[in-house]
C-alpha cells in the first residue's frame, strides 16, 4: 500500500524534460517581462542615478521570475496529479479493506468455534452464528448482557478470573461448563485473548470457545473404564495372593524349602503386578490432571528418615548399606507429603535394585537457594549418557546386560518426575556407567501463607491469631469492612477469614467488594458466622458455595477449612 | 487361649477370597461368619454381635459404604471395628470409606501380614474401648 501511494509523487518529479521545457517557457516570458518594464521605467530609474548596467539587471530580475514561476507551475502540476493518483488509490483500498473485511466477517460466521468479544464490564459486544447453533439462545438477546450469565454457577469463579486476567493482558486458556436454553450443561475449551484500540489500551476480551462436551463424555467413559479394569484385575490378584500365602505359611501342611521358595517368586509377582495396576491408574490420572496435591508444611528430615528407615531391612537383605546424609536444620517445604513419600521410595527401590552386593546407596538433602535439594546415590551399574533422558519417559527400560529380575512397567520414574513438576520442582539424573548414578529432585522452599482475619471482636481476632501463628501461617488482621478491603490490596493475602455480621460493612458486602476489585476477586474467603448464611447473596455476588464455619468455632474443624482452602488454591 | 474366641464378620462376595481368608483366619484362632452380600452383611453385624468386620465395598444388593454407614450410625453397633476393603485403590475412596465411619480400609491386593496386623490392631482398641452394653 505505501509503495502504491509514492508512487504518483515520483512519476512526477520524473519528467525531468517537462520540468525543463516548462522552466524555459517561463524563463522567456519572464525575461520579456522584465524588459518591457525595464522600458518602460527607465526615465525614471535614470533619474534615481542608474548607469549603464540597467539593462542587464532588467534581464536578470526577469530570468529570476521566469524560473521561480516555472517551478511554481510544476509544483502545482504535481500535486493536482498525485491528489488524483491518492483518490485513486484510496478508492481503491477503501474497496479492498471492505473485501478483507467481508472476507473476515465470513470467517467469524463460518468458523467451527463460538467467536465473541466481551467489552471492559464483562458484556457481550460481537457474536457469531456458531453460538446459536451450541448454545441455542438467538445472538441478538445477548449483546450488551453478562457473560457471567451463561456460565453454570460453580463455574463462574474461574470465569471471573479468567475475564481479568485477559483484561491485565493474559492469553488464558480453560474450560467452563455453560447452560444451553434447554438447560443442560455445555462444555466449553476457551481461549481469551485482550482487544487493544490503536493506541494499544486493552478495551475488551475476545474469546473463542469449542464444545467439548463429547470429548468430556468419552474422557469420563475411558475413566470409568480405567477404574473397572482396575477393580476387576485386582479382585482375582487377592485371591491368588493369599491363597499363595497360605501355602507359604504352611498352614495346609509343610511345604520343601524348594516348593516354598517358588510360591515366594509366585507372590512376588503377584505383587509386582499390582503395582503396575497401580502405577497405571496414577499415569492416567496425571495425563487427565486429575492428580490433586494435599499440600502440608513438611519437616524433610523427618520423612527422609522415615522412608529411608523402611528400606533398611531390605538394604541389609541385599548386603547393601544405606544411609543418609542431612545437615542438622533444613527448611521447610510446603509439598504434599504421601506424593514426595512416593517419589523416594521410587528412588531409593531403583538404587536398591541397580546396585550390586556390597554397595552403597546414601540420600542426602541441602538447601540451595530458594530450593531444597534432595539425592539419592548409588554406586551400581550406572546410566550410559544417551539413556540418561529416556529412564524417564514412561515404559522406558533400559535393556542391558545387567538384568535384574525384579522389574517393574518402566512407569516408576516417569511418575516421579511428575509428581516434582507438579510442586514445581525438577527431577534429574547425573551417572557414570560402572561407577553409579546420582538422581536429583528439587522443591521451592515454603512461603508462610499469609492469612488475613477480619472480626469485629479484637478478642476473637486475637484468639484466632494465636492459633493459626504456631501453624506457620503470617496473620494480618481488620477489624471492619473497610480496613478489610484496605489490607486485602495491601497484602494480598492467601486467605481471608471473615466474619458476616460487622456493624457499616457486613461480609457479605465485603465479598462483593472483593469480587469487583481485579486485584483481590481471585483470593478465596472462609465465613466465619454466628447465625445462618444468606447463600442466595452470596450465588449472587459470583460466588460458588464458599466454606463457612459457625460460630463458637471449633479450633480443629477451622484449622482443617484453612488448611484446604490453601491446598486447593495452589495451583497444580 | 483363655479368653473367649473372637468372631470375625467376612463379606466379600468373591467365593475364592472368602474361602482363602477363611483359612487364613481359622488358622489364627478366629471364629468367622461369612456374608455374600450387603443385606447379609447387615444382618449378620446386627444379630450375630461379632468382635469384628472385615468389609468389602463392592458388594451386591448394598455397597459396602451404605452397611458402614448404617451400622456407623447406630450407637448399639457403632464400637464394632470395621475395616474396608477395597478393590479401588483411589484417593476418592479411601476418603468415603472414612466418612462412612470405617476404622480402617486395606486396598486389595492386600498382604496377609498386612491384614493380619491390622486385624489385631483393631481388635485390641476395642478391647480398651467401650464395648457393647
Amino acid at each position: 500500500m505505501k509503495k502504491k501511494l509514492l508512487h504518483p509523487l515520483r512519476r512526477t518529479l520524473t519528467t525531468r524534460k517537462q520540468l525543463t521545457r516548462m522552466v524555459l517557457e517561463n524563463t522567456l516570458v519572464g525575461t520579456i517581462m522584465g524588459t518591457l518594464v525595464g522600458v518602460m521605467l527607465r526615465g525614471y530609474l535614470r533619474n534615481l542615478g542608474n548607469l549603464n548596467l540597467d539593462w542587464v539587471i532588467f534581464v536578470l530580475i526577469g530570468l529570476a521570475i521566469g524560473i521561480f514561476s516555472g517551478f511554481e507551475r510544476e509544483r502545482k502540476v504535481c500535486l493536482q496529479q498525485s491528489e488524483k493518483e491518492l483518490v485513486k488509490e484510496i478508492r481503491e483500498s477503501s474497496k479492498e479493506l471492505q473485501k478483507s473485511e467481508e472476507r473476515f466477517k465470513d470467517l467469524f460466521e463460518r468458523a467451527n468455534d463460538i467467536i465473541f468479544t466481551l467489552d471492559t464490564e464483562s458484556r457481550f459486544v460481537e457474536i457469531n452464528s456458531k453460538f446459536e447453533d451450541i448454545l441455542g439462545y438467538r445472538r441478538e438477546e445477548w449483546k450488551g448482557r453478562s457473560f457471567y450469565d451463561l456460565i453454570v454457577g460453580n463455574c463462574r469463579d474461574n470465569a471471573i478470573k479468567y475475564y481479568w486476567e485477559t483484561l491485565k493482558g493474559g492469553t488464558p486458556r480453560f474450560e467452563l461448563d455453560a447452560i444451553h436454553i434447554r438447560g443442560y450443561t455445555v462444555n466449553l475449551a476457551l481461549a481469551n485473548s485482550p482487544v487493544r484500540n490503536p493506541e494499544g489500551e486493552i478495551v475488551g476480551v475476545m474469546g473463542i470457545a469449542r464444545d467439548i462436551s463429547e470429548s468430556k463424555k468419552l474422557e469420563e467413559l475411558q475413566n470409568r473404564f480405567i477404574s473397572h479394569v482396575s477393580h476387576e484385575l485386582r479382585t482375582p490378584l487377592t485371591a491368588m495372593r493369599e491363597f499363595a500365602s497360605l501355602l507359604i505359611d504352611g498352614i495346609p501342611g509343610k511345604l520343601t524349602k524348594e516348593q516354598e521358595h517358588y510360591l515366594e517368586r509366585v507372590a512376588a509377582n503377584i505383587d509386582r503386578l499390582a503395582r503396575i495396576i497401580d502405577n497405571l491408574l496414577v499415569i492416567s490420572k496425571t495425563e487427565e490432571g486429575k492428580i490433586t496435591l494435599e499440600k502440608k508444611l513438611i519437616d524433610m528430615r523427618e520423612l527422609i528418615s522415615r522412608v529411608a528407615e523402611d528400606f533398611q531391612a531390605a538394604a541389609r537383605k541385599k548386603g547393601l548399606e544405606l544411609q543418609t546424609s542431612l545437615p542438622a536444620v533444613l527448611p521447610e517445604i510446603y509439598a504434599d507429603p504421601d506424593k514426595i513419600t512416593q517419589v523416594l521410595t521410587n528412588l531409593i527401590g531403583n538404587a536398591l535394585k541397580f546396585t550390586p552386593r556390597e554397595g552403597e546407596v546414601e540420600i542426602g538433602a541441602q538447601k540451595k537457594g530458594d530450593e531444597l535439594e534432595i539425592w539419592v546415590r548409588d554406586n551400581g551399574i550406572g546410566i550410559e549418557p544417551a539413556d540418561q533422558e529416556k529412564i524417564f519417559d514412561r515404559f522406558q527400560q533400559i535393556r542391558g546386560e545387567h538384568q535384574v529380575s525384579d522389574k517393574g512397567a518402566g512407569l516408576g520414574l516417569a511418575i516421579s518426575r511428575e509428581m516434582v513438576r507438579l510442586h514445581r520442582g525438577r527431577m534429574w539424573v547425573e551417572s557414570e556407567p560402572g561407577k553409579g548414578s546420582v538422581f536429583y529432585f528439587c522443591l521451592p522452599r515454603a512461603q508462610a501463607p499469609k492469612v488475613l482475619l477480619v472480626d469485629d471482636d479484637p478478642d476473637l481476632v486475637e484468639m484466632y491469631k494465636d492459633f493459626l501463628e504456631p501453624q506457620h501461617y503470617r496473620v494480618y488482621a481488620a477489624y471492619n469492612g473497610e480496613e478489610a478491603l484496605m489490607q486485602a490490596v495491601k497484602e494480598h493475602p492467601d486467605l481471608i477469614i471473615l466474619d458476616i455480621v460487622m456493624p457499616k460493612m457486613n461480609g457479605y458486602e465485603v465479598i462483593g467488594r472483593l469480587k469487583e476489585n481485579r486485584d483481590t476477586c481471585e483470593i478465596p474467603v472462609i465465613i466465619l458466622t454466628g447465625y445462618g448464611l444468606d447463600q442466595e447473596r452470596l450465588n449472587f455476588l459470583g460466588s460458588r458455595a464458599l466454606p463457612a464455619l459457625y460460630k463458637p468455632i471449633n479450633m480443629k474443624e477451622f484449622l482443617q477449612a484453612v488448611n484446604e482452602v490453601l491446598a486447593a488454591g495452589e495451583p497444580a | 487361649m483363655a479368653e473367649p474366641r473372637k468372631t470375625i464378620l467376612l463379606v466379600d462376595d468373591e467365593e475364592d477370597l472368602v474361602l482363602a481368608l477363611n483359612a487364613r483366619l481359622k488358622n489364627i484362632g478366629y471364629e468367622v461368619l461369612v456374608a455374600r452380600d450387603g443385606l447379609e452383611a447387615l444382618r449378620q453385624g446386627r444379630s450375630q454381635n461379632p468382635d469384628l468386620i472385615i468389609l468389602d465395598i463392592m458388594l451386591p444388593k448394598m455397597d459396602g459404604y451404605k452397611v458402614c454407614r448404617l451400622l456407623k450410625s447406630d450407637k448399639r453397633y457403632s464400637p464394632i471395628p470395621i475395616l474396608l476393603l477395597s478393590a479401588r485403590g483411589q484417593d476418592r475412596d479411601r476418603d468415603l470409606g472414612k466418612k462412612a465411619g470405617a476404622d480402617d480400609y486395606l486396598v486389595k491386593p492386600f498382604k496377609s501380614e498386612d491384614l493380619v496386623s491390622r486385624i489385631k490392631k483393631l481388635l485390641k482398641k476395642s478391647k480398651t474401648g467401650v464395648k457393647h452394653v
